[in-house]
């Protein structure tokens, strides 16, 4: 396995030069530079050349592709020129934001979408299941930004009951410096509630079509036939032998889900104006902010490798039939 | 997507409205309370775009200005509501008679928020850093006749300059720096110094507390605020938030969470006016949307065919229908928010049937009847160019509509904002037309867009070029008064007007919604901030 | 003898889909929007892009003249989400042709060939995977005008990767069976084996992919066009409507409202064709 696991961590290596390569060829072929970003009628011709050397962007495209990767391997990322602070700063801010909304996301998507699953496989053709199979496609099927400003302006309303009310916006409230630790606590829950349910719901949906189908493919099978005919209730044969088998493809969901997560999603922070990852390396591309979007870029491919080789050595310990090597 | 602004933050003497509607009949009626208890509270004020640095070396946009001029740092002069220069950390300033020499006086009682006093050696260090090369400061060009500077005393600055029009108005614009934290900074690496995100130290109203990257910041009362000055701000505390959507914005808005929504998107005037909790500031503003022209290309040459598009096209219309009536169409470059504005003005009327017969006599016919006219063989069919943001892309639908009705082609080409810079700012001008808005400064010096001899600069991308216009631009700076200028400004209008390198559309109405307990708020053409010291939170 | 197998297992598979209710309901909608797309013309009751007295006809409630009201153009909604289905849906149906068509090639090759083009082409898949599929797009969209066209390439060709990875899957255990081996043995090229042989007993899987990312195209679409990057008004795609009406939620429900159902059923439909192919597709799963 660790073999196995150090391997796949060496095959990493050259996909993330690749991928750094491909972005900064990306970046110089599209129009316009960092520099651009200034034109406006107040702002002479000269101060936008002073700027672009300044941001050495009149030296040749190979000079600052080398320079660039030589202080990255030394562990630089260098400056953000829109942000005029440390890029490794800027990942420091928007990395935890999107880590823990993804994190609350994943969970919501695993267990929520596994227990409406379990619960429609078990109650199979029942209005039950009929009516959370069209509910959760229903979801599923929804633009996330309409599902996202439709919860908003739903939670904003005056109509809701005070009770009620959640942050629509944001990572913590004004007053959250004041906060007690347990304050605190429940002010950041309350705001991860819309954003994480926007973001996850539409893959729960997916997790529970899933399990609905894993599920019943297990409790048709010849030994949980067996366990029910040995007479153990109906209730401890799902929970005790169905549903620990019908886990198991679930798991290869998750590298699925992992990386898309970690990712960021542009339109959910934007929505619900969360400040992480994927605004940031938005913003950093239309304000054509090189470094930023160099850094952001490969910490996305190092997640998204990390993501898929944690699904598949959790495959692994969970079915040993599959071999790592 | 707004165009980035740098900004003297001096606009004219225009007088704003403030179009706001009555209280609601609330007891106790909020001009009762007395000072001493307007104290305390939090307000917020959001905004779609973010704010980056606190550094006025680097300051990018309206409201990075504001927060630097107006609540962190101070100023040594500010305006007044008619837009006098006023004294702020300047108690006073001396001319000398041939205007070659300015000495300020600065007030003794202003600390920065570590402790130490500001003093004019602070005032010299700033002055050094915007003259500096090096520094890329946006706004120098304000300095260009300041040539140098000389500490009399510690709170006493002598310069020396060359005579010329608005003199004072840069220094209404520039947070004076604090010399003793920046000084030991090389100008180029002033860029990357973390006073500008994490640890800005000021000497304004407020002072800093944090930066949340991409969420906000939070500022809180200074109380060693010069008393004379007003003293401590009433608030305890304030917040500007990121709000990157203009439904969460307005929704945070309505239920509370934010008091201030700065640059109100037009679409929700009428709830917000409908709303007893909210109310809504509408006031001219110095950002006007245009067309521009390449008068390299065949259709655009003459000064009359441009002007039949513009006579073609319905800016009554784009008014309503784009900004919701938050904008006045523009009759020239000069808005109803300069000084210099004359209210005869007549923006050049909506008028297809007199654009086809213009057309027509130029020689665009159309000869082969498929509804755009042509001119020795060239049909008159073109690109306007626009970037992704929606208030554009609609305009550029109904530009297209009404250049229709009169054989005209017009194909919207709606482009990434870099991509649209890079094209019309090329040295071979790679656009037909393109359609845009801009932010002005107080004084008009627009040669870099019109002058002959800027053509194959960046920003002259029109390359239109007339020498009588030329001149009286280059008269314009010289003039050392305003009874001078205003003849020459009004020329410039005029002329302008009459050539249409650019179809100049509509001048913004710049809009604010304010919560109703927020007081003491009037934003106008100076900026929302310009009284944040004396906000306070009404609490019936 | 194979075809006459594979007609036969057609007709089973038929059979079975045709079981599966809620399949069938999703096909029958899909049959109906297509149609409607097609028939556009002759149904909408309005130009989609007429703009006459902006002023007095925008923003008006769902009414007997205009059944889903109108835009804050005034434009007929109804009309819009009816042509609005020509674009939605070509644009499904054509990213989606070329995501499975390069996904399957590339996958077939890497699957059939092995060896270290297979490592290649596998590796290459890894870095598009793990690699920021905003990036691509923004810069695609600056060099090039955001058209149908290029919102169509730029979701076919970063749509295909997934398909890649099943095709190899099923070709490496295809290429093991007798019957490969048979032509094989029988001096077949390698090229015609590949082509006459695998490709045709690896796209079950294939069919139920394209069929699902029919539905996710359309609603990356509409993602794009929240961040301006989609197809560029004023052509009509239910994306890009939801999307520009949004800042009047709360004045004007409708114009998003409709082509946002518009969407939610279209993605539905295709999901539940989709399940039920894989259902009907492989025998040893229970509905």
């Amino acid at each position: 396995m660790i073999r196995y696991a150090a391997r796949r961590l060496l095959e990493a290596v050259p996909i993330l030069i690749g991928i750094v390569t491909l972005i900064f060829l990306l970046l110089h072929l599209a129009p316009g530079d960092p520099a651009t970003a200034y034109f406006n009628p107040n702002v002479s011709p000269e101060i936008i050349d002073r700027m672009r050397e300044n941001l050495g962007l009149d030296r040749p495209l190979h000079e600052q592709y080398l320079r660039w990767l030589r202080s990255f391997f030394t562990g630089d990322f260098g400056y953000s020129f829109s942000q005029h602070r440390p890029v490794a700063d800027v990942i420091r801010d928007a990395l935890p934001n999107t880590l823990l909304l993804s994190a609350v996301s994943l969970v919501l998507i695993f267990v929520v979408g596994c227990a409406v699953g379990a619960v429609q496989a078990v109650r199979q053709y029942s209005a039950l299941d009929n009516v959370t199979t069209f509910v959760s496609l229903f979801v599923y099927s929804m633009p996330g930004f309409w599902l996202g400003l439709m919860l908003i302006l739903a939670f904003s309303s005056p109509a809701m009951p005070e009770f009620l009310r959640l942050p629509i916006s944001g990572v913590t409230s004004i007053d959250y410096e004041f906060m007690g630790p347990i304050e605190r606590i429940v002010d950041r829950v309350r705001h991860l509630v819309l954003p994480s349910f926007a973001l996850g719901i539409a893959s729960a949906a997916g997790v529970a079509r899933y399990m609905r189908g894993s599920l019943l493919e297990v409790i048709n099978q010849d030994y949980i036939r067996t366990a029910r005919a040995k007479g153990l209730s109906e209730r401890r044969v799902i929970l005790k032998h169905a549903l620990r088998n019908a886990l198991i493809p679930i798991v290869s969901l998750l590298g699925l889900y992992l990386p898309l997560l970690f990712g960021g999603s542009v339109v959910i922070e934007v929505v619900f104006s969360w400040p992480g990852m994927g605004r940031a390396l938005y913003n950093a591309i239309l304000a054509r902010d090189y470094p930023v979007v160099m850094a952001a870029s490969f910490l996305f491919g190092v997640l998204v490798l990390g993501a898929n080789l944690l699904a598949d050595m959790l495959y692994a310990v969970i079915d040993p039939r599959i071999r790592t090597d | 997507m707004r165009w980035p602004r740098y900004s003297s933050l001096i606009a004219a003497p225009l007088v704003a409205c403030a179009c706001a509607g009555e209280p609601p009949v609330a007891e106790p009626d909020p001009a009762a309370v007395p000072a001493a208890e307007r104290y305390g509270g939090t307000a917020v004020v959001a905004g779609m775009g973010e704010i980056q640095t606190m550094n006025a070396f680097f300051s990018r946009d309206y409201m990075t200005d504001q927060f630097q001029a107006y609540v962190l740092f101070m100023t040594l002069l500010r305006n007044d509501d008619e837009l006098r220069s006023e004294p702020y950390l300047a108690r006073s300033w001396t001319v000398s008679p041939d205007s070659n020499e300015v000495v300020f006086e600065l007030r003794d009682d202003v600390f920065w928020h570590d402790g130490t006093p500001t003093t004019a050696y602070d005032v010299a260090f700033t002055f050094d850093r915007v003259k500096d090369p090096a520094v890329p400061y946006p706004n120098r060009s304000s300095f260009d006749a300041w040539e140098s500077a000389e500490v009399l005393g510690p709170h006493t600055i002598r310069f020396t300059l060359r005579p010329h029009a608005d003199l004072l108005h840069g220094w209404t614009a520039l947070p004076i720096m604090p010399r003793h934290i920046l000084a030991g900074t090389a100008p180029e690496d002033l860029a990357t110094h973390p006073f500008g995100t994490s640890e800005p130290v000021g000497n304004g109203p407020f002072r800093f507390v944090e930066h949340l990257p991409g969420d906000r910041w939070i500022f809180e009362a200074n109380p060693d605020f010069p008393a004379e000055l007003g003293g401590r701000p009433y608030l305890d505390r304030l917040v500007y938030r990121v709000v990157p959507n203009e439904t969460t914005l307005f929704a945070e808005l309505r239920s509370g969470g934010v008091d201030m929504y700065v640059r109100v998107a037009p679409v929700f005037v009428d709830r917000i006016e409908a709303d007893p909790d909210l109310r809504l500031v509408a006031y001219p503003f110095p950002n006007y949307s245009f067309i521009a022209w390449n008068s390299m290309r065949p259709f655009f040459e003459s000064a009359g065919v441009r002007r039949a598009l513009t006579m073609a096209i319905d800016r009554s219309e784009i008014v309503e229908v784009v900004r919701h009536g938050l904008a006045t169409p523009a009759a020239g470059p000069v808005g109803a928010w300069h000084w210099a504005y004359d209210s005869a003005w007549q923006p050049l009327g909506h008028s297809p049937d007199s654009a086809a017969a213009i057309l027509e006599s130029a020689g665009w016919r159309d000869t082969d009847g498929d509804g755009v006219r042509e001119r020795d063989g060239v049909r008159f069919s073109f690109d306007i160019s626009t970037n992704e943001s929606r208030e554009r892309g609609s305009i550029a639908e109904l530009v297209q509509r009404y250049l229709a009705q009169v054989g005209v082609e017009a194909r919207p080409r709606i482009r990434e904002h870099q991509t649209v810079i890079a094209d019309v700012t090329s040295p071979e001008r790679r656009y037909d037309a393109f359609l845009l808005s801009w932010t002005q400064g107080l004084v008009l010096d627009e040669r870099d867009q019109w002058a002959c001899d800027r053509i194959g600069k960046p920003l002259q991308f029109t390359s239109y070029c007339n020498p009588e216009l030329d001149a009286v631009m280059d008269s314009i700076p010289r003039a050392t008064d305003r009874s001078a200028q205003e003849g020459l400004i009004r020329r410039y209008n005029t002329m302008l007007a009459a050539d249409q390198p650019f179809t100049f559309l509509y001048v913004e109405k710049r809009a604010d919604a304010l919560r109703r307990r927020l007081r003491g708020a009037s934003p106008d053409f100076r900026g929302e901030l310009a009284d944040v010291r004396s906000w306070w939170l009404f609490q019936p | 003898m194979l075809s006459l197998a594979r007609r036969e297992r057609g007709r089973e598979t038929w059979r079975r889909f045709r079981r599966h209710r809620q399949a069938i309901l999703g096909l029958a909608l899909i049959v109906l929007l297509t149609g409607t797309a097609l028939l556009a013309p002759a149904l909408a009751p309005y130009d989609p892009d007429a703009q006459t007295d902006i002023v007095a006809t925008r923003y008006q409630a769902p009414s007997a003249s205009h059944p889903m009201g109108t835009d804050r153009f005034g434009r007929d909604i109804f009309s819009r989400v009816l042509y609005g289905a020509r674009i939605s849906l070509s644009i499904g149906f054509l990213a989606i042709l070329i995501a499975i068509t390069l996904g399957t090639a590339i996958g077939a090759v890497a699957g059939f060939f092995g060896g270290r083009l297979d490592t290649v082409l596998m590796r290459g898949v890894d870095l598009l995977l793990s690699f920021p599929r905003l990036v691509l797009l923004v810069v695609l969209v600056a060099l090039f005008q955001p058209s149908i066209a290029l919102v169509t390439l730029v979701l076919g060709l970063t749509g295909w990767m997934g398909v890649s990875r099943i095709v190899r899957g099923q070709v490496l255990t295809v290429r093991e069976m007798e019957f490969v081996t048979a032509a094989r043995v029988l001096g077949f090229g390698r090229t015609r084996i590949l082509a006459r042989h695998v490709l045709p007993n690896v796209l079950t899987p294939v069919i139920v992919a394209a069929t699902l990312g029919i539905g996710n195209t359309i609603l990356a679409e509409a993602a794009l066009s929240f961040l301006g990057l989609g197809v560029q008004p004023p052509t009509a795609s239910w994306g890009n409507m939801v999307a520009s009406g949004r800042d009047a939620m709360l004045d004007a429900w409708w114009i998003t409202t409709f082509p946002g159902l518009a969407i939610v059923f279209t993605v539905m439909a295709f999901n539940l064709v989709g399940d039920g192919l894989r259902d009907a597709l492989d025998p040893r799963r229970v509905a």
